[in-house]
């Protein structure tokens, strides 16, 4: 008896899950934008020249998408070999649009997930030229579940009356995301390199030459709320009027030739300039109505613009390969090949392109032009027999002259207008090419919330630019990292000398209580008759009481007005003058010799706090006192007061053993120190003072009241002097802080 | 003479001991010390230890530590209030009052009603330092002023003359006998204020021995200068508050000098080397020499001393000091030099009316004596 089991099989073929379609669909096409952005592309992969894309209460998840194109559609057959088979091998066919040639955009076999990835449901209705029907088929994505073979899900074809000659109408209901205005000008973006820019000028639209003769590619964004429609983008607004100059030019009804450059970020002015055809004669007799226009771009230098990034830039150089170049019109016509790639019917790059060292490149592929004659009786211009140019008789003549010396003059225009940007933007530009560490902090966060927003809106054009960029932004990335370790490691250097700091200011607070009461049991010794050796110790007690008294009198008075927090004008006689009081002893001790100089009055600094020219005074000291120690002379120090052009100085001089000249600005950089590392027996003062901190610290005091610091020649018999400026103090502010 | 004086502190660590040693340190004050108590047995004390005792001495944060579990919730001042209140009712008799305090800006503490209610305010944390008073003085001082009230409250009040140990009324600004009239009834600290702060405190007809040696052009370190005043003796003030050589009658100065050095030459405007040549000739005395100007002044017919710097100035020379509007009659101008001008070190502001000519000075001094960096 055979058993239950399955009989046995002779050969197996692949089954595919239909769970395939959501797994491929999210592999392959990440992101909503890109998956829009896949369907145009196939829309000018079909020979479309026109897309309308229609967003319908889409603000919210669940609206519905419409793409709309003219393209050549699909017969039922090409239905079932293109669309409905995964991974078909068609796009290997035929690697080139039919109608126009055109290289095809849409990456292989993406289509179809495309929509899977935006909606749940899919309704195609496509009609080819030929057909007399459109067909209509519908996809409910979610019917494809796992568990289910792939093959076996039917999609429900209809036959239905054509509402297109040709073309291909997707209906995506039901979508998946929400999508706002920002969104939808995204997906715009990324067909920026398909996109073509409008040649036709007004007068040919007034005078009802057709449109659609050439293989432009226009695609409008509509957004669709409540039934009011919105158009959102457009070829026009993206491209071309970011340009960095646009150069017009006709010849009017009296046969006068004229040209302007108009720019919105070049010095050019906009004057409209005769172009003569000669000297004697300047009219163009052989020609009626002609009118260009040109777009002109220069690539890399998207600093000269006044709103262009790094990324619109590339695409443009992208598409001037294909477009670029000046394309003639006639009556509405195309007339090939004029501004075909490799077409140079203007002398444009053989003149210009190759000259070396110009700033302003001016070949084919910087211009974005059309020529436009209207001849409507056919009188001055002749098609030749192939088809292929014009006949190079007189009036031809003249229009290629009149063009080349427009676009000769507008040329040496732009020339000089582009080097006097060269100038005014070198600067910046040696600052975007240099060495991160150039670039302050809060500059480096700016040039990296710039990178990001490119790369945030330009993930699929240009591999090439956005690896420039990603690299880019990584040596930025690991130039803040570096900024804020040096900013962690000084902050913390300054918590610990800051709590210090309190811990002294609370002490000096409590001797002083001590005083009176010292002073008071010393005052009775004085008056006791001691022995010589009592006397002796009582002397020295009262001495180095005294010492002591004085240094904690003075710390607690700053102390006591830092804690108020408030603001002083200071007076630096008066400042300088305390602070020697202070060090007296310490100077005698040490045997240096102190020197004040003062020149001119009221040499009020504005309001700060005492207690920070106590820091900087003390500090610059303690540096002096280390220098002399180093040098093993007699020790001099020199305070000088003054003022100078509405600002008072302060200049400390000391004979040390001076700062070497590749030094005099790393002395202010934090932990730079030329204190060797403290040993077991380096004295206390470098125990304490050899952090490095000292004159940072310092020197952010200054500058923090708009001062400066810096080591200046010193004067004769001094090594090191350090000048610090400050602004003096108005009137007002000395009525207001008080001194 | 034991003289007997309250002291209430609050200090910590038992730190009064040292400043009450000092103080005892010549055997002859005695001093009686309380911590602070609550309000009302800290008044029962005094009330009970004040009439044993010459006066009291304040410390003006009384709420450091905690006396019997309580703080004083009161200042020195407060106190001070409550004994002047008690005074005038008749409920103690007078004393004095000082303030022994060490409180940092004690401008933010203390308003004027407050200070007027201490006899003196002596600095804990500058005593015995450099440019101020030491414990010896601050001994004078209790002496003094437990002299001075004991005076007061034994002469005839109502007799000027008595209080102020002179004989001739001449020799007194009447406003000043009229300003004292009105006083003479009140209670005594009233008086006290009013001579040490307004006749004694300042330049007046009374003057202090460095102003007296402006004024005759003297230099006190000169060797003939003791044997100088021993001839002026007889102008010495002697009445209420007297003390040593401090003061000296300058109207009774002038007469010495018309009757015995010249009646012709007003001592006011001759220099200062005319005046020591005067004096020598005239008393016979050599060792003298005469005050040197400051390089910046333009005189040296010294009349007062600048009240920062102490040097002998011209007012001619001198800066009036700010705030003496409302001054009495009696009393003088004080000034600063020019150097003290130039170079606040004290803090003391000049008159309004001053500053356009001190402007000027500095700017003339600013153009003259400009920096030359070698």
């Amino acid at each position: 008896m055979l058993d239950n089991s399955n009989p046995k099989e002779d050969n197996l073929s692949f089954k595919v899950d239909a769970g395939l379609i959501d797994r491929l669909g999210r592999e392959l096409v990440g992101r909503a934008e890109t998956a829009v952005s896949e369907l145009i592309k196939n829309a000018y992969d079909a020979d479309a020249t026109k897309v309308n894309v229609k967003y319908i209460n889409s603000n919210l998840i669940g609206g519905t998408l419409i793409i709309e194109d003219n393209g050549h559609g699909m017969t039922l057959d090409q239905l079932k070999k293109g669309f409905m088979t995964i991974s078909s091998t068609d796009k290997i066919h035929n690697p080139r649009s039919l109608k126009f040639h055109r290289s095809k955009a849409g990456r292989k076999g993406i289509g179809r997930f495309a929509t899977q990835r935006l909606g749940h449901k899919l309704t195609i209705i496509t009609q080819t030229i030929h057909g007399n029907e459109a067909i209509k088929i519908s996809i409910d994505w979610d019917a494809y579940k796992i568990d289910s073979q792939l093959t076996d899900i039917q999609n429900k074809v209809e036959y239905i009356p054509k509402s297109n000659i040709e073309g291909t109408t997707l209906i995506i209901d039901n979508l998946r995301d929400s999508w706002s205005e920002a969104d939808i000008k995204r997906v715009y973006r990324y067909i920026s390199d398909l996109l073509q820019p409008d040649y036709l000028s007004e007068k040919s639209q007034a005078l009802g030459f057709a449109k659609q003769s050439e293989e432009s590619f226009k695609v409008t964004f509509k957004q669709i709320l409540d039934n009011q429609e919105k158009t959102i983008a457009d070829t026009k607004s993206f491209l071309f009027d970011k340009a960095l100059a646009v150069i017009e030019g006709y010849v009017d009804k009296s046969l006068d030739g004229y040209c302007m450059i108009k720019s919105d970020s070049l010095d050019v002015d906009n004057d409209i300039m005769l172009i003569p055809r000669t000297q004697d004669d300047p009219k163009y007799h052989n020609l009626s109505e002609v009118h260009f226009k040109a777009y002109y771009f220069i690539y890399h230098r998207d600093q000269y613009y006044s709103n262009i990034s790094k990324m619109e830039l590339k695409s443009i150089q992208n598409i001037s390969n294909e477009q670029g170049g000046i394309r003639l019109y006639r009556n509405g016509f195309r007339v090939l090949p004029y501004g075909e790639p490799n077409d140079d019917w203007l002398n444009i790059d053989r003149r210009y392109y190759n000259e070396s060292g110009t700033n302003a490149p001016f070949g084919n592929k910087n211009l974005f032009g059309f020529v436009e004659i209207i001849d409507p009786q056919g009188d001055l211009f002749e098609e030749t027999a192939s088809r292929e140019g014009l006949i190079e008789n007189e009036s031809f003549k003249e229009l290629t002259d009149f063009l080349h010396k427009a676009f000769e003059v507008s040329r040496n225009k732009i020339r000089y207008a582009v080097e006097k940007k060269k100038n005014e933007t070198n600067k910046i530009e040696n600052i975007a090419k240099g060495i991160s560490d150039e670039r302050t902090t809060l500059e480096k966060l700016i040039d990296l919330e710039k990178n990001v927003e490119e790369l945030t809106n330009f993930s699929n054009s240009g591999k090439e630019a956005v690896d420039i960029i990603k690299k880019d932004t990584q040596k930025i990335f690991d130039g803040l990292k570096d900024d804020f370790l040096k900013l962690l490691d000084e902050l913390g250097m300054i918590r610990v000398l800051a709590g210090l700091g309190l811990t002294i200011g609370e002490f000096t607070h409590e001797v002083v209580q001590f005083t009176p009461s010292i002073m008071g049991d010393l005052s009775v010794l004085s008056v006791q008759n001691l022995n010589s050796a009592g006397v002796n110790s009582l002397d020295n007690l009262k001495r180095t009481i005294q010492l002591f008294i004085s240094y904690t009198s003075y710390f607690n008075s700053t102390v006591s007005e830092n804690v108020s927090r408030e603001l002083r004008v200071q007076s630096l006689d008066s400042v300088v003058a305390n602070f020697q009081k202070v060090i007296k002893s310490d100077l005698k001790n040490l045997n240096i010799d102190f020197n004040v100089e003062e020149y001119g009055f009221d040499l009020n600094t504005v309001p700060m706090h005492t207690s920070e020219w106590t820091s900087i005074l003390f500090n610059l000291y303690t540096n002096s006192k280390k220098a002399i120690r180093r040098q093993k002379v007699n020790g001099k120090i020199k305070v000088v007061v003054g003022k100078e052009d509405n600002r008072v100085y302060l200049e400390f001089s000391d004979n040390g053993d001076g700062v070497p000249y590749e030094n005099r600005h790393r002395v202010f950089m934090p932990f730079f120190t030329t204190s060797s590392p403290v040993g077991f027996d380096a004295s206390d003062d470098e125990k304490i003072t050899g952090t490095g901190l000292g004159l940072k610290i310092v020197k952010d005091i200054i500058l923090g009241y708009g001062g400066t610091i810096d080591l200046i020649d010193p004067e004769e018999g001094f090594s090191t002097c350090f000048r610090i400026d400050l602004p003096i103090a108005t009137a007002k502010q000395i009525e207001k802080y008080g001194i | 003479m034991v003289y007997k004086y309250i002291y209430v502190d609050d200090a910590q660590h038992e730190l009064e001991q040292g400043m009450i040693n000092a103080l005892q340190a010549d055997g002859d004050i005695k001093i009686t010390f309380s911590g602070p108590r609550n309000w009302e047995d800290l008044i029962d004390f005094l009330k009970l230890e004040l009439p044993q005792h010459s006066g009291i001495i304040l410390d003006l944060r009384l709420d450091d530590i905690p006396y019997d579990g309580k703080n004083a919730s009161y200042k020195g001042s407060t106190v001070a209030q409550e004994l002047r209140n008690l005074t005038k009712e008749n409920t103690l008799s007078d004393f004095p009052i000082i303030l022994f305090s060490g409180t940092d800006n004690l401008e933010y503490y203390l308003d004027q009603t407050s200070k007027d209610l201490f006899d003196k305010i002596i600095d804990k944390t500058k005593i015995e330092g450099e440019d101020y008073i030491n414990y010896s003085d601050f001994r004078d001082i209790l002496r003094w002023l437990a002299k001075g009230y004991k005076y007061l409250s034994t002469v005839d009040r109502d007799d000027l003359l008595s209080v102020l140990s002179i004989d001739d009324i001449t020799l007194l600004d009447t406003r000043f006998v009229e300003s004292y009239n009105g006083i003479r009834n009140k209670p005594i600290h009233i008086t006290a204020q009013f001579f040490l702060k307004e006749m004694l405190g300042r330049p007046s007809f009374l003057i202090s021995e460095q102003i007296l040696a402006a004024r005759l052009g003297v230099n006190v370190s000169s060797l003939g200068w003791p044997k100088l005043l021993d001839h002026f003796s007889d102008c010495i003030y002697k009445g209420a508050f007297a003390r040593g050589l401090n003061h000296w009658w300058m109207p009774k100065i002038i007469r010495f000098w018309k009757d015995n050095i010249s009646t012709e030459v007003n001592i006011r405007n001759i220099s200062a080397s005319k005046r020591v040549d005067l004096l020598k000739d005239a008393l016979n005395i050599h060792d003298l020499t005469a005050i040197e100007k400051s390089r910046r002044s333009k005189s040296d017919a010294f009349w007062t001393v600048c009240k920062v710097r102490k040097i002998a100035i011209d007012t001619i020379d001198g800066f009036v000091i700010s705030g003496q509007d409302n001054k009495f009659p009696w009393q003088d101008i004080e000034y600063i030099c020019i150097d003290e001008a130039l170079r606040p070190s004290k803090g003391i502001t000049i008159s309004s009316l001053e500053i356009p000519r001190l402007k000027n000075l500095k700017s003339i001094i600013e153009n003259n004596e400009q920096r030359e960096r070698r």
